[in-house]
């Protein structure tokens, strides 16, 4: 069966794609991005949350000062803001820097220009806006 | 934070969420039974979803929407907990109305 690695900060997604996903796949969840790359191997598939506002800031994908000196003028409240934001982009970023170009969708409502621009930077990104079960299942197809 | 990063995160932490399960549902039909317990904890039970808080000083037509409809759906809470058929369904519209008008306040403060 095929396997899907759910990347999120807490167990919404989990529990949804449990009930909704599998089958067609069999699930697993990673709540951080050094867990992901473990898991990511075995993976077939990645269902990725973008925000990580429950996250502790230890747990976070990313240096705070090298992002709030790059781009936020040295604001680190800002960056920390960023890194949450958008965690799942950072992680997914590292899981192909890694080797894994796995399909990946996103549940979350990106503006059409941010999509192509993912697709251009990481290959196979869909993004379905809602916790749409046969939505997301048609976007893995069509990533397949 | 400004008023584009508090809509999308009210979008988020709020619209997406209460409709998770809800959105799964065909529209009108009854909730099944294994469902329950998870719609429950997506119109009621989500720690650090407090609409209240997170919507604190954003002004805008939709927001002022999403606030009627958890209205309703805080007064239907004892009837869908208990899950009374029509309460569910009805709850269920709700929380679909309230991520498309969350939704709709995120993508105007973005422009």
């Amino acid at each position: 069966m095929a396997r899907l690695l759910v990347i999120e900060d807490g167990h919404e997604y989990e529990e949804f794609a449990r009930l909704f996903l599998a089958p067609p796949f069999d699930v697993v969840a990673a709540h951080r991005a050094d867990e992901a790359e473990a898991l990511a191997a075995e993976a077939t598939a990645f269902l990725i949350d973008l925000r990580f506002e429950r996250a502790a800031p230890e747990d976070l994908l990313g240096d705070v000062n090298s992002v709030a000196a790059s781009r936020f003028g040295g604001e680190v409240e800002r960056a920390a803001r960023w890194l949450k934001e958008q965690q799942g982009t950072l992680i997914l970023a590292a899981l192909r820097e890694a080797g894994h170009a796995q399909p990946a969708v996103f549940v979350h409502d990106f503006p059409p220009r941010r999509v192509a621009n993912l697709r251009r930077l990481y290959g196979a990104v869909a993004a379905v806006p809602s916790f749409d079960a046969r939505a997301i299942l048609k976007a893995f197809e069509a990533l397949a | 934070m400004s008023r584009a990063e508090q809509a999308a995160r009210l979008a988020h932490d709020v619209g997406k969420y209460v409709a998770r399960i809800a959105r799964n549902v065909p529209a009108g039909a009854p909730v099944p039974a294994p469902l329950l317990p998870l719609l429950v904890k997506d119109l009621y039970e989500r720690p650090g979803a407090d609409f209240a808080s997170l919507s604190a000083g954003l002004e805008h037509p939709d927001v002022a929407v999403a606030r009627a409809h958890l209205g309703r759906l805080d007064a239907l809470e004892s009837a869908v907990r208990e899950g009374q058929p029509d309460a569910c369904v009805e709850a269920c519209g709700l929380a679909l109305q309230i991520e498309a008008a969350l939704a709709r306040c995120a993508e105007a403060m973005a422009t």
